[in-house]
């Protein structure tokens, strides 16, 4: 079958590979029929994530019909048409029992550099490095989902594919993002990013009562649809001082909750943003972290700060004292999607919650090397591009 | 790796400062020689410090043990009885112990390791084999067998590298299997 591999930094190709087959009892193949670009694919691909291996088939944010099911499996049927969290979650450790699937105990095959790394190995996730898992990923014709009952969401009727596709990973992101910042109403929310994840923050937050959100970026089609499809106020940190612009919104308290949406590539201008790409360039430091900075610093006092970009190693210049004086609460995750997916499906299906915009691209893919290019480089207003084995 | 060294790390201290004190003497014999004559004394008493880590590490080798455990959700009659009728046990003679995990909702197996276990041979650790990674490697795989019904594996899952070098990320993913803190 046609699959989409990393070959090595900014080296992508469509390969010939073996078709996917059972290897656990509670396996379940599925035909792709959806598979979408996310933002965490680029700090694979740009190789800030250790842990990859040439060769390695990417995606991670899947929808798709099911070929095939194991011994184990007892809730799929073949033909049903379900959309697969991006997390590899067994279901029934105490993590998963709590609700917190992304720290499964028992989701990642290769957990030992993860645990030397971080001290304990979080679940495992589809095509994101052998550090969380190896798993092969849904850029290609056929997947395999492991623990299926556990993963894998019908997906109702009337909800397309390109929509539906988002309910493996930007739609349940966005949520926990939202819920791990305990908005309440009358809440001021800013959410750095508006990319996929940082559009369904926005919209959780909005749904969970916030009386303003606000999102920040400089793509103009991005906030464009920021202000057009999610509801929130746009805000271009390239034509305004974020924390001026913050002050003046909320007459000097700052925003009550901040959500970080865009992780270990931030761009920005001026000194500390060449700082950071020349010490990440260097690999003296693994994050470029200047929308957390950002975020800490602009966060009201006694607010919430909610990461959901993806951070994997050392970060340099945290504002710890202005967290610590403030009295911030942080949040931090990946998300826990096994939680909110069947939620999630019900508000997209029932229209509260949209999702078709992200897909700018639609391609075949066979075409996902240029889709990858478009989406890294925001060409042509690219959003996101989805493919379709 | 945690192996209780304290006795020896004593008397190993007494040794290199033994050395270092005895060579900063000769030094001070003569004004112009002080200088290299201090760095002199911190380059032996490095090396000094080394050989008493070296000889105290021979001197205990056999005698400290080392605890590698892991916590299982289920409750220890459970887990006992699941862990007894297990074939082809990799734990060996290891010493192994069943304790009621805090809150009474799962059970902690602690297996001790001689340090001739946790060392293993030369040939065991290149091949990652020593009596160590297998107990890591079995205590992980028998936590997920209990607590979901299987261990999950990628093993045979498709990709776009030759058998060559699936092989040497398999040899790779083999060790991130069995290292770490379990």
């Amino acid at each position: 079958m046609k699959a989409l591999t990393w070959q090595g930094v900014n080296d992508l190709a469509i390969e010939d590979v073996d078709e996917p087959r059972l290897l656990n009892d509670q396996d379940a193949i599925l035909r792709v029929r959806a598979t979408a670009t996310c933002g965490s694919d680029l700090h694979l691909i740009d190789g800030y994530i250790p842990g990859m291996r040439a060769g390695d088939v990417l995606g991670h944010e899947f929808l798709g019909e099911v070929v095939e099911t194991g011994p184990g499996v007892e809730r799929l049927s073949v033909g049903e048409r379900v959309v697969v969290c991006s997390v590899v979650a067994c279901g029934r450790c105490r993590f998963c029992r709590e609700g917190l699937f992304s720290l499964c105990d028992n989701g990642n095959p290769h957990p030992a550099a993860a645990e030397a790394m971080w001290g304990y190995a979080p679940a495992g996730i589809f095509a994101y490095s052998h550090i969380t898992g190896g798993y092969a990923g849904s850029h290609a014709e056929y997947v395999r989902v492991p623990f299926a009952d556990q993963g894998c969401f019908p997906v109702p009727d009337g909800l397309d594919d390109d929509s539906a596709v988002y309910a493996s990973d930007a739609v349940p992101t966005g949520w926990m993002g939202a819920d791990n910042a305990d908005i309440r109403a009358g809440d001021v929310v800013a959410v750095w990013g508006a990319g996929g994840v940082g559009q369904m923050a926005a919209r959780a937050a909005l749904l969970m009562g916030a009386e303003r959100v606000v999102v920040i970026d400089r793509f103009a089609e991005r906030l464009d649809q920021v202000e057009s499809v999610i509801g929130a106020e746009p805000l271009d940190y390239t034509a305004v001082d974020v924390y001026e612009a913050l002050l003046e919104m909320t007459a000097g308290r700052g925003p009550d909750r901040c959500i970080e949406a865009v992780g270990m590539e931030a761009h920005d201008h001026g000194a500390q943003y060449a700082y950071d790409r020349v010490k990440q360039a260097l690999r003296l430091h693994t994050e470029r972290g200047v929308s957390l900075r950002q975020a800490i610093r602009c966060c009201g006092k006694g607010g919430t700060v909610s990461v959901l970009g993806v951070f994997g190693g050392f970060l340099d210049k945290m504002p710890i004292g202005a967290a610590m004086n403030k009295g911030l609460t942080l949040r931090l995750g990946q998300q826990h999607g096994h939680r909110y997916i069947p939620m999630l499906l019900e508000r997209m299906a029932a229209g509260d919650i949209s999702t078709a915009h992200l897909t700018t691209h639609p391609l075949p893919l066979t075409d996902a090397v240029r889709g990858y290019e478009m989406f890294k480089d925001k060409e042509d207003g690219c959003v996101r591009a989805v493919f379709h084995p | 790796m945690p192996v209780n060294l304290a006795p020896a790390e004593r008397s190993g201290d007494v040794s290199a400062t033994s050395q270092w004190v005895a060579l900063r003497h000769e030094a001070q014999q003569g004004r112009s020689m002080r200088r290299n004559g201090t760095a002199a004394v911190g380059v032996l008493g490095v090396a000094g410090t080394a050989a008493a880590v070296l000889r105290r590490r021979k001197a205990d080798h056999g005698t400290n043990t080392t605890t590698r455990a892991i916590t299982v959700g289920a409750p220890p009659d459970q887990v006992r009885a699941a862990w007894d009728a297990r074939t082809g046990d990799p734990t060996g003679s290891a010493q192994v112990e069943f304790r009621p995990a805090v809150g009474g909702r799962a059970t902690e197996i602690r297996v001790r390791l001689s340090d001739d276990q946790v060392d293993g041979t030369g040939g065991s650790r290149l091949r990652g084999e020593t009596p160590d990674q297998r107990v890591r490697e079995e205590l992980r795989r028998f936590k997920s067998e209990v607590e979901c019904g299987e261990v999950v594996t990628t093993e045979g899952q498709p990709t776009g590298r030759s058998s060559r070098q699936e092989a040497v990320t398999r040899a790779i993913t083999d060790r991130m299997r069995a290292w770490g803190p379990a």
